[in-house]
């Protein structure tokens, strides 16, 4: 009884970082596991090197044949490490929306909303640690492709900072959009085709194979409409092209996709928690 | 008399596979929503992409008598071919792990030929997809006459083959090498990715490797040469290329058997 | 000619020592250490058209393996097999027409698809002539009665109703021979009591050879008129079920749960500090309590735990006169564990072996 009443007393700073801790634990354990697989390291770093080979081989041709040194202002080191960057950030991707998708069908979702402990930050921390370890590992990997085939670039120390930024921003983005995606399990027979569709929609939209203003006419103006580039393009850009206008115009764009994310994060939750409630998962 | 024989084997092994594919296909149309779904997700995210493409090209165009359609082309025949080789094939990509956990003994312990037999017990729907991304590109971008329709038929069915080939190469890897299955994903992935690019841009070495141990040269490339400009020779040369594609997958496959069949794989124990 | 013949069958697994670490893994590619271990060593045993067979043992035995080498899956090390006359390794394609292998664990069944679709597969896989085939299916569709699921697929049936799936199209090409792996395990006692059923009835309507392995006593009791027991490798055993029943099969373990407490069942002999139920006293005289075929394993609670020699105390009366006197809560009869049997089998194991080896 007493401990109870303690446990009310304490201040709500001291609450918020207990709740904190437990977070913190389970990000911590998932860089931890993620970390064994070394098997599944080798094999996405494998994915990386071959697509970056072939689109440097791509590039190089390109720029050859237009006879010019730079593209709307990149040089090819520029370039490769612009692709090295946003496939870096495209292949970290844990597969959030078939884990949720899973718990939503078969019924584990009522089981762990039941556990004291948020299911979205939960499944945030998560989400995190995954994919930290993997953005490393692919960081690594694919910073030693480029050295070699491209030389070492001409990076800002400005670039350098922001982009861990840019990158957690678009990794917040990802998480609840996917997410979103596997709560949809509750309504329809297949997520994966919506995911797997967003996914494509953010790599080519999103300049996985270029930077949006080397895009031909009308793909570099749908592009820009569009937000995806906010996602790849713009923490790849921020990297290897720093510019302190161009970083907050994107870290603009960023935060107004991650309200209007959360939003609909937050509906699409709650519908859920009724559903839940009322039947019992 | 053995022409005959033989004529009678393969329609009989034809109507085999038939009977497999219309099963796996009535198994996966069984929920029709799901089904179409994927089918038009494939198609879209294949039309993405060529979209993209097209009009890179457009606005760089590479030399060498290089025509906007190309790109179209090298899409078509390698999607279509994809799409038939896992929508009738699709197994194949599974045997990796059926010779791991021992699910091999059931198709050996049936009268059909187990590789064939294995290839076809399962497809992966999204495949038609493909198909039908792929003919409607064809169609309606390249704008064909009949006779390219015609060789658009015959060379979409030999580049299934190979990828299927392919695939079943890869897996056989798993009667040597244990459980490859990680590793045989990426390399999947890069035969689809060497496939969609112009030749024009790789070269030498490279150029070497797409046309021996990652086959995307006689998946794409020879095909776009063989629909601009026909040459017998160069279909004999594909032909070939297929037959030695599907003849090592065979010689893989009976030597990996015969390691199987001593029980002392890797990993396994009766 | 016999449906199988085996002649010194003999089955060693070679596998390579796996080392710790990365030395270890290096030193074990160049220079490979190899473990030998022999599943089946030099069995004989044959068997005649129509009968049925039980080989039994424990996991790990070697049953597996034999089957495997039985259908031409595996390749013996050493020894001889013919099935229907054929040699299995060797021709397996022409075997596997006449034979069919079902197992327990390993579902045949094509997942994603339906019974009806499965059978019309195997008609053409077996090449089977479709009117044939047709009346074939009807009639086994009949007999296996599964005729609410053959447009369900696989996946959504129960395990009792995939196994009954299962055995019904195996036997759509008519084979000669049936090699059934573990066919009841995981099935509930009614689904598994249907399979043994199903399982005799084929074997006297069309005389099929049944070799079925298994190691639950009852799939051995019920079905088969045979028994080989395996253990290590090595038959230890070789003889009609009868026989099996008669002497390893006897006792049943008896498990009730009282109303009352147990202890009050119970009488400890002041002699012999044994327990022996009160119940019994009544009924026997002294030389018969003396050899007393009735054994109290526990009597804690209100649980009381008895191992009974059917062939010298049958259950029926035992029963009938506790409950007369008693309020039973529950009752649980078991057969012995093949643990049990083989233990059993060993303890008399100089005029065992010498019939085996035979």
């Amino acid at each position: 009884m007493e401990m109870i009443v303690q446990a009310a007393r304490r201040p709500i700073a001291r609450r918020l970082w207990l709740s904190m801790r437990k977070y913190w634990a389970v990000m911590r354990v998932s860089i931890a596991s993620n970390l064994a697989y070394v098997y599944e390291v080798v094999f996405r770093a494998l994915s990386l090197l071959i697509i970056v080979f072939i689109l440097s081989q791509l590039w190089k041709t390109t720029f050859s044949l237009r006879g010019s040194h730079t593209l709307s202002g990149f040089s090819m080191t520029d370039m490769i490490w612009y692709l090295v960057a946003a496939e870096t950030f495209a292949l970290s991707a844990p597969p959030l929306t078939d884990r949720i998708d899973q718990e939503v069908r078969s019924g584990q979702l009522a089981y762990l909303l039941g556990r004291p402990c948020s299911y979205v930050l939960y499944h945030f921390a998560q989400y995190t640690g995954e994919r930290f370890v993997r953005l490393v590992m692919n960081a690594a990997v694919g910073a030693m492709l480029a050295l070699v085939i491209a030389g070492v670039p001409h990076l800002s120390w400005m670039g350098l900072l922001a982009w861990p930024l840019a990158l957690f921003l678009a990794l917040c983005i990802d998480f609840v959009v996917y997410f979103a995606i596997g709560l949809l399990a509750f309504w329809t027979e297949n997520t994966h085709a919506f995911s797997f569709i967003y996914s494509r929609l953010t790599l080519v939209l999103g300049g996985v194979l270029a930077p949006i203003e080397i895009f031909p006419q009308p793909i570099q103006a749908i592009a820009r409409a569009l937000p995806f580039s906010a996602i790849l393009y713009g923490p790849a850009r921020t990297l290897v092209h720093f510019t302190s206008t161009a970083f907050f115009a994107l870290l603009m764009q960023q935060l107004t996709m991650l309200m209007a994310g959360s939003l609909l994060l937050a509906l699409l939750y709650l519908v859920v928690m009724q559903y839940v409630n009322i039947n019992g998962g | 008399m053995a022409m005959w024989r033989c004529l009678r084997v393969s329609w009989r092994t034809l109507r085999f596979i038939g009977a497999y594919t219309r099963a796996n296909l009535l198994a996966a149309m069984e929920y029709r929503s799901a089904f179409a779904m994927q089918v038009v997700t494939m198609t879209a995210n294949d039309s993405l992409w060529l979209f993209f493409w097209w009009n890179f090209f457009r606005q760089f165009p590479l030399t060498n008598g290089w025509q906007i359609t190309d790109i179209v082309i090298l899409w078509a025949v390698s999607a279509c071919g994809f799409g038939i080789s896992v929508g009738i094939f699709g197994n194949t990509e599974n045997l990796a792990r059926l010779i791991m956990t021992g699910g091999l003994d059931a198709y050996l312990s049936m009268p059909r030929y187990a590789l064939l037999h294995v290839s076809i017990a399962a497809t992966d729907p999204t495949a038609w997809g493909d198909v039908l991304f792929a003919v409607g590109a064809f169609l309606l971008l390249v704008h064909p006459g009949l006779e390219q329709v015609a060789l658009f038929v015959l060379l979409v069915m030999l580049v299934a083959l190979i990828f299927t080939a392919f695939h079943a190469l890869l897996g056989s890897l798993a009667f040597f090498l244990g459980n490859t299955e990680g590793l045989l994903q990426p390399i999947r992935g890069a035969l689809i990715s060497f496939s969609t690019y112009p030749m024009n841009i790789f070269h030498g070495v490279v150029r070497l490797l797409l046309f021996t141990l990652m086959p995307a040269g006689f998946i794409s490339f020879v095909p776009l040469l063989l629909l601009r400009h026909y040459s017998w020779w160069l279909l004999l040369g594909l032909i070939g290329a297929t037959g030695v594609f599907v003849g090592l997958a065979m010689g893989l496959f009976a030597l990996g058997l015969r390691r199987y069949e001593s029980g002392n794989l890797i990993g396994m124990q009766a | 000619m016999k449906a199988i013949e085996v002649a010194d069958l003999a089955k060693m697994f070679r596998t390579r020592e796996r080392a710790g670490g990365v030395i270890g893994g290096l030193r074990s590619f160049v220079a490979p250490q190899y473990r030998e271990r022999a599943a089946v060593k030099h069995i004989h045993f044959s068997l005649e058209m129509g009968e049925v067979l039980a080989f039994i043992g424990p996991n790990g035995a070697g049953k597996s393996t034999t089957i495997k080498m039985l259908t031409g899956i595996l390749y013996p090390s050493g020894g001889e097999a013919r099935v229907l006359g054929l040699v299995p390794w060797q021709q397996r394609r022409k075997l596997s027409y006449h034979i069919a292998s079902v197992f327990g664990q390993k579902s045949q069944l094509w997942y994603h698809l339906p019974p009806q679709d499965t059978f019309d597969l195997l008609a053409h896989i077996y090449e089977l002539d479709w009117c044939a085939y047709q009346q074939r299916r009807a009639f086994l569709i009949d007999v296996f009665d599964i005729a609410d699921y053959m447009r369900t697929p696989a996946r959504k049936l129960s395990l009792g109703e995939r196994m009954r799936c299962e055995l019904a199209a195996a036997l759509l090409h008519r084979p000669q021979v049936i090699f059934l792996d573990e066919p009841t395990i995981g099935l509930d006692v009614i689904a598994k009591q249907r399979i043994r059923e199903l399982i005799g009835h084929l074997n006297a309507e069309e005389g099929v050879t049944v070799f079925l392995t298994s190691h639950d006593a009852g799939d051995v009791e019920q079905v088969c008129r045979r028994a080989i027991v395996i253990n290590h490798g090595e038959i230890i055993l070789d003889a009609p079920v009868a026989q099996l029943k008669r002497d390893y099969l006897r006792t049943k373990t008896v498990e009730l749960l009282m109303q009352e407490m147990a202890s009050s069942l119970v009488q400890t002999d002041q002699q012999t500090g044994r327990q022996q139920l009160s119940v019994q006293l009544a009924l026997d005289t002294q030389e018969q309590q003396k050899e007393s075929g009735v054994k109290v394993v526990k009597a804690q609670g209100h649980e009381l735990v008895l191992e009974v020699d059917t062939a010298r105390y049958p259950l029926e009366p035992l029963i009938a006169s506790v409950m007369q006197r008693y309020h039973i809560l529950d009752m649980t009869i078991t057969d012995p564990a093949m643990e049990q049997i083989i233990a059993a089998i060993y303890s008399e194991q100089r005029p065992v072996d010498a019939c085996a080896s035979a």
